[in-house]
C-alpha cells in the first residue's frame, strides 16, 4: 500500500473512532429527515401524482447530502477549531487533501442511508418505479463534495466559531 | 548565532522572523534562534509573549511576515510539508482523542508518522509502561483526567519522534511522580537524536530540564544562553531576599545589590559572591532594627533572571546606572 493510501486509511479510522459517539445520532437524524421529507410531501400535496412524487422525492437525497455538507461539516470543523484539535490534526504529516478526503468519505457514509431510505420509501409510498443509473454515483459524489467543501469554506472564512454555528 | 551555538549540527535555524496578525502589532519581532541536534532548548515567556505563534510558524501552520525558518537546511516556509514530517508536536490545547483509547491514539499517530505496525506497537507499549499508564491503556479517553490526556498527548509526540519534538507546556496538570518520569522520557528523545523545543512558563522545571533557553517577551528574544550563563550574568550569581516588616518602609538598598525587585513585602536583589559578607551584615543590621522579619542569601535561580528580564507585576527599582554597571561587569 502506498504512503498516501495508508495515510487516508489511518485518518479515516481516526475520524470514525473520534465520531463514534455522534455517528449513531447523525444517522438517526439523517433517516428521520429523509422519512419526514418523503411522508411530509403527501401531507403538503394530498392529490400528488406518482410523477410529481417521483420528481420531488428524488430531490430528498440532495437535501440530505447538502445538510451533511452545509450543516454538519461547518459545525464540527468550527468546534474542533475552537478546541484547538484542528490545528493538531493539521500539524501531522498528512497532505491536506488526504485528510479532507477521509473526512468527506465519512460524511458521505453518514449521508448514504438517508439517501437510500428516502428513495426506497418514496417509491413504495407513492407507487413509482425506481431505476438506478450508474450516473447516480458521480452525481452524488459531486453534490456531497460540493457541500463538504462549501462547509469547509464557511468554517474557515468566518473567524468566530459561534457565528459559524449560528449561520449553519 | 552559530559561534554562540558551538559545533553541533544545526537542526532548526530561525533568522530575523517577524509576524503580525494585526497590521502594526508584531507578535514576533525580529526573532533569531538556532537549535542543535540533540539539545533541549527552552522557550520561556509570559502568556501572550508570542511563543505559540512562533511554534505555529515552525510547524508550518502559519507564515511569517518576513524572515526565514529552515529545518536541516530546508526552507520550511516554502515547504511546510517538510516541517510537519520533521516536527512532532504536543500542543498546549486538547488533542482529538475522544472516542479512542490511549493505545489507539498513540499507535495511530505513530503509523501516520511513518512507523510500521510492529515498531509503533512496541514503542507505544514502552512509553505507557515508562510513564506508569498501563491501567489506562485500553480505557476510552473520555474517562481521562486533564493530566492523563496530556500524558497521552506527550506519548503521541514521542512515539515516532521527528527531528524536532516540540512540547508546549508538557507537564501542565500532571502529578509530580509522572512529571519526573516524563522528563526522563524527554531525555530518551534526545538519546534518539531528536532535538527538543520546550515551550513553557514553568521556570523551575525549565531550569532543571533544558540545555539552553531563550526568554521571549512582547514578541522579542530578551535573553538567551545556558541556565548557568544567564544566572551568572555580569558575575551576579547570588541572590538576597528580604521579608520587610508589615509597617516598615522599604530599606535603602546598597550599591552592590542590583536588579532589585519588590513584590509586596518581598525584596529580592542580585549580588556577586564577593559581596555576600557585607550583604549579610547589612541584612542582619536591618533585622536588629526591626525593618525586616527575615532574610536569606543563596545562589541565584533562573526564576530571578526571568523576573528581572520580564519584570511583569513587579516594581523594578534598579536604576539605569545600576543596569549599566551590570552590563560592564563593574
Amino acid at each position: 500500500m502506498n504512503g498516501l493510501a495508508r495515510k487516508y486509511q489511518l485518518m479515516l479510522k481516526w475520524q470514525a473512532l473520534s465520531s463514534k459517539t455522534i455517528l449513531p445520532l447523525a444517522l438517526v437524524v439523517e433517516l428521520v429527515v429523509a422519512f419526514g421529507f418523503v411522508i411530509g410531501l403527501g401531507f403538503l400535496y394530498p392529490s400528488i401524482t406518482p410523477n410529481i412524487a417521483k420528481f420531488l422525492t428524488t430531490g430528498a437525497p440532495t437535501i440530505s447530502l447538502l445538510m451533511v455538507g452545509l450543516v454538519m461539516v461547518p459545525q464540527l470543523v468550527s468546534i474542533s477549531k475552537t478546541e484547538g484539535t484542528f490545528d493538531y490534526i493539521w500539524s501531522l504529516p498528512v497532505p491536506r487533501m488526504v485528510y479532507v478526503a477521509a473526512d468527506a468519505t465519512m460524511y458521505t457514509l453518514i449521508a448514504i442511508p438517508g439517501v437510500i431510505l428516502s428513495l426506497v420509501l418514496g417509491a413504495a409510498y407513492y407507487h413509482f418505479g425506481l431505476h438506478v443509473s450508474l450516473l447516480v454515483i458521480p452525481a452524488m459524489l459531486l453534490i456531497v463534495l460540493a457541500g463538504i467543501f462549501l462547509g469547509y469554506a464557511l468554517a474557515h472564512s468566518i473567524k468566530k466559531a459561534q457565528i459559524t454555528q449560528l449561520i449553519t | 548565532m552559530v559561534a554562540e551555538y558551538g559545533t553541533r549540527d544545526i537542526v532548526l535555524n530561525i533568522n530575523n522572523l517577524y509576524k503580525s496578525y494585526i497590521k502594526g502589532k508584531l507578535v514576533n519581532d525580529n526573532i533569531s534562534l538556532a537549535l542543535g541536534m540533540g539539545e533541549i532548548f527552552g522557550l520561556l515567556g509570559p502568556n501572550g509573549a508570542g511563543k505559540t505563534t512562533l511554534v505555529s510558524q515552525i510547524i508550518g501552520l502559519a507564515k511569517p511576515d518576513s524572515g526565514s525558518i529552515t529545518i536541516d537546511g530546508v526552507d520550511i516556509i516554502a515547504k511546510p510539508g517538510y516541517a510537519r514530517q520533521a516536527c512532532s508536536f504536543q500542543a498546549q490545547t486538547q488533542v482529538p482523542i475522544n472516542g479512542l483509547t490511549a493505545v489507539q491514539a498513540i499507535e495511530l499517530v505513530g503509523r501516520v508518522r511513518g512507523g510500521d505496525t510492529k515498531t509503533v506497537r512496541t514503542r507505544a507499549k514502552e512509553l505507557l509502561h515508562n510513564l506508569e499508564m498501563e491501567e489506562w491503556t485500553t480505557k476510552p479517553a473520555e474517562t481521562f483526567s486533564g493530566g492523563m490526556r496530556r500524558l497521552v498527548a506527550f506519548c503521541m509526540a514521542a512515539v515516532m519522534p521527528g527531528r524536532i519534538v516540540i512540547l508546549d507546556e508538557p507537564t501542565n496538570d500532571i502529578d509530580p511522580l509522572r512529571r519526573r518520569l516524563l522528563w526522563q522520557e524527554v531525555r530518551t528523545l534526545v538519546a534518539m537524536d531528536s532535538t527538543v523545543l520546550l515551550v513553557t512558563h514553568n521556570v523551575l522545571e525549565a531550569e532543571r530540564a533544558v540545555d539552553r533557553l531563550a526568554i521571549i517577551d512582547k514578541g522579542k528574544v530578551v535573553s538567551m544562553g545556558t541556565p548557568a550563563s544567564l544566572k551568572g550574568n555580569g558575575g551576579l550569581n547570588m541572590r538576597i531576599e528580604l521579608t520587610i516588616e508589615p509597617r516598615a518602609n522599604t530599606p535603602t538598598v546598597p550599591d552592590y545589590v542590583l536588579n532589585t525587585t519588590v513584590t509586596g513585602r518581598r525584596l529580592i536583589g542580585r549580588l556577586r559572591e564577593s559581596d555576600i559578607t557585607p550583604a549579610v551584615h547589612w541584612a542582619r543590621n536591618l533585622k536588629e532594627k526591626d525593618v525586616i522579619e527575615e532574610y536569606s542569601v543563596g545562589p541565584a535561580s533562573l526564576e530571578d533572571v526571568y523576573l528581572n528580564v520580564v519584570g511583569q507585576g513587579n516594581t523594578l527599582v534598579s536604576t539605569e546606572k545600576e543596569a549599566d554597571r551590570e552590563r560592564i561587569g563593574a
